[in-house]
């Protein structure tokens, strides 16, 4: 492919948006989308052509929150005007769970582990055991002295671009809902609390990201505190199960109470409570979510305990009788 | 390579330990929260409470295991993943199916939304799910993580994922 800024023409495929496998210029007027595409019994990792063809629809459009084109089969990326045709991606892009596993997944790695200097995948497998190879094509740059004559003299140095290609075994992600491992509410609200800050100290804005920020922390990944467990899998699995049985044990001591008269029963309903609902988010989100609103629930009790029974409750409770008493001893004193 | 599938103790274990597990801490913990809590009680009025708490999952694992085990007793899954081709054998009632990956219309994976996303297992049932085989010719096959523990078969958009919180096969 030709290197736009170097030459005085276009690269040939520029006709169609320099990504041939995806678009066509049939008439030289105005580039469209190749369709309908035939099965051609080609097997794209499992996928037809149809398939594929149906997801790159997808990303096109923005279905997946991709930012930019990335064929699967071929060379994609449009040129950067009269720069070198490489973008700098910035962030990772995820697509949401899909009916196409294996193009998520193959998206998801390539697009979180490749190199900067990649330019479009051009095939990909996956192994038995999952694993994904992408052969990806990449930019190589050298330079040269400039020969007599050439660009005017002007430059002594001329930079030479190619195509080469390479393949590479990237990380699988999990099956499953993809989406829900994306950073989520949580962190967003961290951005927030983030550019409060950034308010209070006065340096507000300025770098005028604050809904970049946002946004990538609401559709960014994990890091890999959060991230699905794997070696510690099994650790993780006698641990929740360990705690189970605290809360279970524990649990069945407050039922113990209840019936010896030793507790209330709404202290009771609320110890059942916290654990359904700490269970509940710490199932829906992960483990360090439903700790922390366990936390939360042993905090309100140890706060109703120690400040508000004794210092609101109590007092109010002292007061209320004293002029409730005050009140019926006048009541009686007065009417009979 | 040629993989073979059927119900083994490995499987088992691997499935039902987290009920174990909780056993062997409630066995631990139970008394030492008793003790902790109600130094001068009766353990023997406690240990129906503990009883009532241990059967509210017990009972829940005990039923989708044996669930489970009906269902791929007696069946045997081969996959060539060369030739992607799986052979179904039913040695009890003396069957033999074989199909390849291009037959299959759908594979729907049901399993918990902690199995699914390969994080921390919550529940003891968690690392319970099964998958159901659609072929297009109509005959359906349902693959048990007693069987094989996570079922992934290379089939691009034909796989499907579900999540339930209680994996039981209804039908």
């Amino acid at each position: 492919m030709a290197y736009s800024g170097g030459q005085q023409v276009f690269s040939p495929y520029a006709a169609m948006g320099n990504s041939p496998g995806m678009m066509i210029d049939p008439n030289g007027e105005l580039t469209k989308d190749a369709q309908p595409v035939q099965d051609n019994g080609m097997d794209y990792a499992g996928l037809d052509a149809i398939a594929v063809r149906a997801f790159m629809d997808g990303v096109m459009s923005g279905l997946y929150n991709i930012n930019f084109m990335f064929g699967s089969n071929t060379m994609v990326m449009a040129s950067g005007g009269g720069s070198a045709g490489v973008q700098d991606v910035g962030q990772v892009w995820l697509p949401k769970y899909t009916d196409n596993m294996n193009m998520c997944n193959v998206f998801r790695a390539a697009l979180s582990d490749v190199p900067s200097d990649i330019v479009g995948i051009k095939g990909f497998t996956i192994a038995p055991d999952n694993s994904i190879y992408v052969t990806y094509s990449y930019v190589t740059h050298s330079s040269r002295p400039s020969e007599e004559g050439e660009d005017g003299g002007t430059y002594n140095l001329i930079d030479q671009y190619a195509l080469s290609e390479r393949t590479t075994k990237f990380s699988l992600p999990p099956r499953g809902d993809l989406q829900k491992q994306q950073h989520g509410d949580f962190w967003a609200i961290l951005g927030y609390v983030g550019m409060g800050l950034d308010v209070m100290s006065n340096t507000a804005g300025t770098y005028g990201k604050w809904e970049q920020t946002i946004w990538e922390m609401r559709n960014s990944w994990r890091p890999g505190y959060t991230a699905p467990l794997s070696k510690w899998t099994s650790v993780a699995k006698v641990l929740s199960n360990l705690g189970w049985s605290i809360g279970i044990a524990g649990l069945a001591h407050d039922g113990y109470m209840v019936s010896q008269n030793s507790m209330s029963q709404i202290r009771f309903t609320y110890h059942l409570g916290g654990l359904a609902t700490s269970t509940y988010i710490g199932a829906k989100l992960g483990g360090w979510y439903g700790a922390a609103a366990g936390v939360i629930f042993w905090g309100g009790e140890q706060a109703y305990d120690r400040v508000v029974e004794p210092y609101v409750v109590e007092p109010a409770r002292v007061d209320f009788n004293y002029k409730f008493n005050l009140f019926i001893n006048e009541f009686i004193n007065k009417n009979f | 390579m040629k993989h073979t599938y059927k119900i083994t103790k490995a499987n088992e274990w691997k499935n039902f330990s987290s009920i174990l597990i909780v056993l062997f801490g409630i066995i631990v913990f139970g008394p030492i929260i008793f003790y902790l809590r109600t130094p001068n009680g009766d353990f023997f009025d406690y240990i129906p409470f503990l009883l009532i708490g241990f059967l509210l999952f017990f009972i829940p694992v005990s039923a989708i295991h044996l669930r489970y085990q009906s269902i791929n007793a007696d069946m045997e899954m081969l996959y060539d993943d060369m030739e992607k081709v799986i052979v179904i054998r039913d040695t009890k009632k003396n069957t033999v199916s074989e199909f390849g990956l291009d037959e299959i219309k759908h594979i729907f994976h049901t399993m918990t939304p902690a199995f699914s996303e390969k994080r921390m297992l919550w529940f003891p049932w968690d690392s319970y799910n099964y998958s159901d085989i659609f072929l297009k010719d109509g005959r359906k096959y349902r693959i048990t993580s007693l069987m094989v523990y996570r079922l992934e078969l290379p089939v691009g958009d034909k796989y499907e994922v579900f999540t339930s919180f209680y994996p039981y096969p209804n039908s």
